[in-house]
């Protein structure tokens, strides 16, 4: 088979970060290529330099045998290269079909906007790949993983010959990641070429045809899918055997003392939340995106306002108004959103860390910046956080560091309570399983945590016990034995869908 | 960090505004031979007092994400209770009284900006046609002198006094630069501002309370107003309901072409020094050379818009 794409010898640096070195990447005709790697490997940078978002410092891209010399996002899209991105970007006061439709010239002759034909258009498009969404409904009425959908629809409504999906199920609960499977396996029968990036191995494994590994900036392997087993792929990935993901010596709670209880919490979004977190605990809050997980920790930390219910802290019954009041009582949110919520993407790593608890590094108001360096510099180092300096903006850093980087402010905080919503969000193994092994060191430490996460395997993995969420509501709590059958904790999660 | 990596970091992010600073200069030195002149330097040190005092406190309002269109007005409600609260009263009670009027200004525009989640845009474009209202309703529109104040001699003293050989309105100047510098790069406020500008809701969520806190810029600069209007008060000799007319038009351009992100969270103090400099040379050199002020007020526009052109850039490129 003809290759569709080669990358030659590329290389990409950053300052002193040499991104990229020498990596030849090749795509058949046809073909699906899973690239896979840690964070900070450098796929997004070799995709980038596809898509024309960044230019590379030397190497070729050749396209159908032909070389591509200047690519630029303009070029890109003209030889039928598209990205569906991470975070979808949408025009969320506009419907589906202008979204699909926005942009194409075709579509609006002499300046006009056919309407019909354009609704039309997207209706058929989104039937030929059985997406289920309405062309007319707005954007900013669809959930997160309906709006994927959306700037999915809005690729294939160009035709693209090669589609990169970047972690195309970081949002996605497990119904609608075969949606998304049913798209592509029907790309795969189009002939379309697919670069699909994903931390999530079963995916890679089901979907692709050859599977290239990237590590610290180089192309390390280019795998055939069949008869490759998970433990081989991950020890090419990290260069080494990895041992158990999850930590063997697991802790146990302290004790049976509740440290956070919740009775019959209610706001505009979740109804009569009851359940309590015990000291030590690795609590599991399970659940769909949407059925209310996500609300209850806002709920929890003072950001949403609380109608009705009793919340206690330590037996005390506590009234949250701001998240002040919550950080002050003990409790520490790590938010989903990690870019939007968790961190000053401009500000320095440092800053970014201290930011949690400024007393830590400040008295009288005034702060101790040496006090601060060796604090942060110090954390930064038994986190392991890859970075240039502590004093780099947190928007260099991959999805993997900027985590670690959200865990550094946790510990700033010193709270009582912890509550990580999908700490491993868009994680590669080999952080995901060093954030496991910090939660157990937080256990250690004495404090009692929250585990908020759509991924079956994470909860069973690291939680001694969970709560499971469904239309906003708890509708089932396992411990023990019942958390270990992974057929269990779906139907609690899915009983009403299933009916 | 070393120093010398210090140093460098900061050649590189201000490099524009310094070359540009370092231009002025030279096609001033070319253009005119009054402007290396001993006195043509002292004024034009001492003609930034207001501005840049005033600009400090823009500079923080635009850095936590907001603006202060309403300084000129404030200026002015400094000005005009300056010099007429001096034929009443001594020089401290009338200072401490404007420094409360105007702070309290500045109050008002932070809560409803903070509290109420209202446009800052809108909030301080408001304040300044109401606290213009106040100036001119106040004084009848007519300007206030106070030199037959009791302690005029004091007010004398700042506006045409020297010590060591240095003007009394730039030693003022330069007590409120590096007090603003220990602000914003000392303490927790300072911090705070700039993590706001950056990413509010992050801020809120890592446990501060950033409904105060986002008050402080506004605050700041009513006091920076206060102190400028002063300033001002004292160097004509009057206290006129018209000072300050076009002042945050300077004051925005000062912080803008000094570097200082128009979406917050970025831009530091010596860029808004060089900002206002710029500007400053611009109308001295331009007055030295008998241009009318309107072809002046057009260049100045232009620079403004080349100053956002140029930083867009850079930051795509970064």
């Amino acid at each position: 088979m003809q290759a569709m794409l080669e990358m030659r010898d590329i290389n990409k640096s950053f300052g002193v970060v040499h991104a990229l070195k020498d990596v030849t990447l090749e795509v058949r005709e046809g073909e699906t290529m899973a690239l896979v790697g840690e964070n900070g490997a450098g796929k997004s940078t070799l995709m980038k330099i596809l898509t024309g978002a960044y230019q590379r410092d030397t190497g070729r891209i050749l396209l159908g045998g032909k070389e591509i010399k200047k690519n630029t996002t303009g070029t890109a899209k003209k030889h039928g290269i598209a990205q569906v991105y991470q975070q979808a970007e949408l025009v969320e006061e506009l419907t589906v079909a202008e979204n699909i439709c926005l942009g194409e010239k075709a579509h609006a002759p002499r300046g006009l906007v056919p309407w019909k034909q354009m609704y039309q258009a997207a209706d058929e498009l989104l039937a030929h790949y059985q997406i289920p969404i309405q062309a007319v409904t707005p954007v900013k009425e669809l959930s997160s993983a309906m709006k994927q959908f959306a700037a999915i629809a809005k690729v294939l409504f160009r035709k693209p010959k090669l589609i990169i999906f970047d972690e195309p199920t970081a949002v996605l609960s497990d119904s609608e990641v075969t949606i998304l499977f049913r798209i592509i396996e029907s790309l795969k029968k189009e002939h379309v070429t697919i670069i699909y990036i994903s931390h999530r191995l079963e995916e890679v494994f089901q979907l692709s045809d050859r599977i290239s590994v990237m590590r610290d900036g180089q192309l390390v392997a280019v795998l055939e899918n069949q008869e490759l087993k998970k433990d081989d792929l991950i020890a090419h990935m990290l260069g080494k055997n990895l041992g158990a993901m999850y930590c063997e010596d697991k802790g146990k709670p302290i004790s049976e003392t509740p440290v956070l209880e919740l009775i019959d919490v209610t706001t505009d979004k979740i109804h009569k939340v009851s359940f309590s977190l015990k000291e030590g605990e690795i609590l599991g809050l399970a659940g769909l995106v949407g059925s209310g997980r996500t609300e209850t920790a806002m709920a929890v930390f003072g950001a949403d306002r609380i109608r009705s219910g009793k919340m206690k802290v330590r037996g005390k019954e506590v009234k949250f108004r701001y998240p002040a009041d919550a950080a002050r009582a003990g409790i520490f949110l790590a938010p989903e959103d990690r870019k939007g919520q968790a961190m000053v993407l401009c500000r320095p790593i440092r800053e970014n860390i201290s930011l949690s608890r400024l007393k830590s590094i400040a008295s009288h108001g005034i702060c101790d910046k040496k006090k601060e360096y060796t604090r942060v510099q110090k954390l930064c180092e038994d986190l392991k956080v890859r970075m240039a300096s502590i004093e780099s903006p947190v928007q260099e850093l991959s999805g993997g560091n900027q985590q670690k980087v959200v865990i550094a402010k946790a510990f700033t905080a010193d709270p009582d309570i912890l509550i990580f919503d999908e700490p491993t969000q868009g994680i590669d193994v080999g952080a995901k399983a060093e954030i496991y092994s910090l939660l157990e060191e937080l256990r250690k430490q004495g404090k009692s945590i929250l585990v908020i996460s759509s991924e079956i395997e994470e909860i069973q993995g690291v939680c001694d016990r969970t709560i499971v969420m469904r239309g906003g509501t708890v509708v089932g709590e396992l411990n023990g034995q019942e958390l270990k059958s992974t057929e269990l904790v779906l139907q609690c999660m899915y009983k009403e869908e299933s009916r | 960090m070393s120093v010398s990596a210090k140093v460098k970091g900061y050649f590189k992010t201000q490099a524009i505004p310094i070359a540009v600073l370092i231009l002025m200069i030279v096609i001033a030195s070319i253009l005119s031979d009054v402007f290396f002149t001993k006195i043509n330097m002292q004024n034009l040190l001492i003609q930034q007092a207001s501005i840049m005092v005033v600009s400090l406190g823009m500079f923080t309002c635009i850095l936590s994400g907001g603006i202060d269109l309403s300084v000129g007005s404030n200026l002015a409600v400094a000005s005009v209770f300056m010099a007429s609260l001096l034929n009443h009263a001594g020089f401290f009670p009338a200072l401490l009284a404007t420094l409360l009027i105007c702070m309290v200004i500045g109050t008002v525009n932070g809560f409803i900006v903070s509290a109420l989640r209202i446009a800052p845009f809108i909030v301080t474009l408001g304040m300044m046609e109401f606290a213009r209202g106040i100036a001119y309703w106040y004084t009848g529109s007519s300007p206030v002198s106070w030199k037959q104040a009791e302690d005029a001699a004091v007010m004398t003293f700042i506006g045409k006094g020297k010590i060591a050989g240095i003007p009394m309105l730039t030693i003022i100047m330069i007590l409120i630069i590096l007090m603003t510098m220990f602000i914003m790069r000392k303490t927790v406020i300072g911090r705070i501002t700039y993590a706001i500008g950056g990413n509010e809701e992050a801020v809120k969520l890592s446990g501060i309370n950033t409904l105060f806190w986002k008050m402080f810029p506004y605050i700041f600069s009513g006091f920076c107003c206060a102190v400028g209007g002063i300033l001002m008060t004292a160097r004509l000799g009057l206290g006129a309901p018209t000072n300050g007319e076009a002042l945050a038009n300077d004051c925005i351009a000062s912080v803008v072409i000094g570097g200082t992100s128009f979406t917050g969270g970025k831009g530091n103090i010596s860029g808004v020094i060089i900002g206002v400099f710029i500007l400053g040379i611009i109308n001295n050199l331009l007055d030295l050379l008998n241009v009318s002020s309107y072809p002046q007020m057009m260049l100045k526009g232009a620079i403004i818009v080349l100053a956002v052109i140029f930083s867009t850039i850079k930051d795509k490129n970064a």
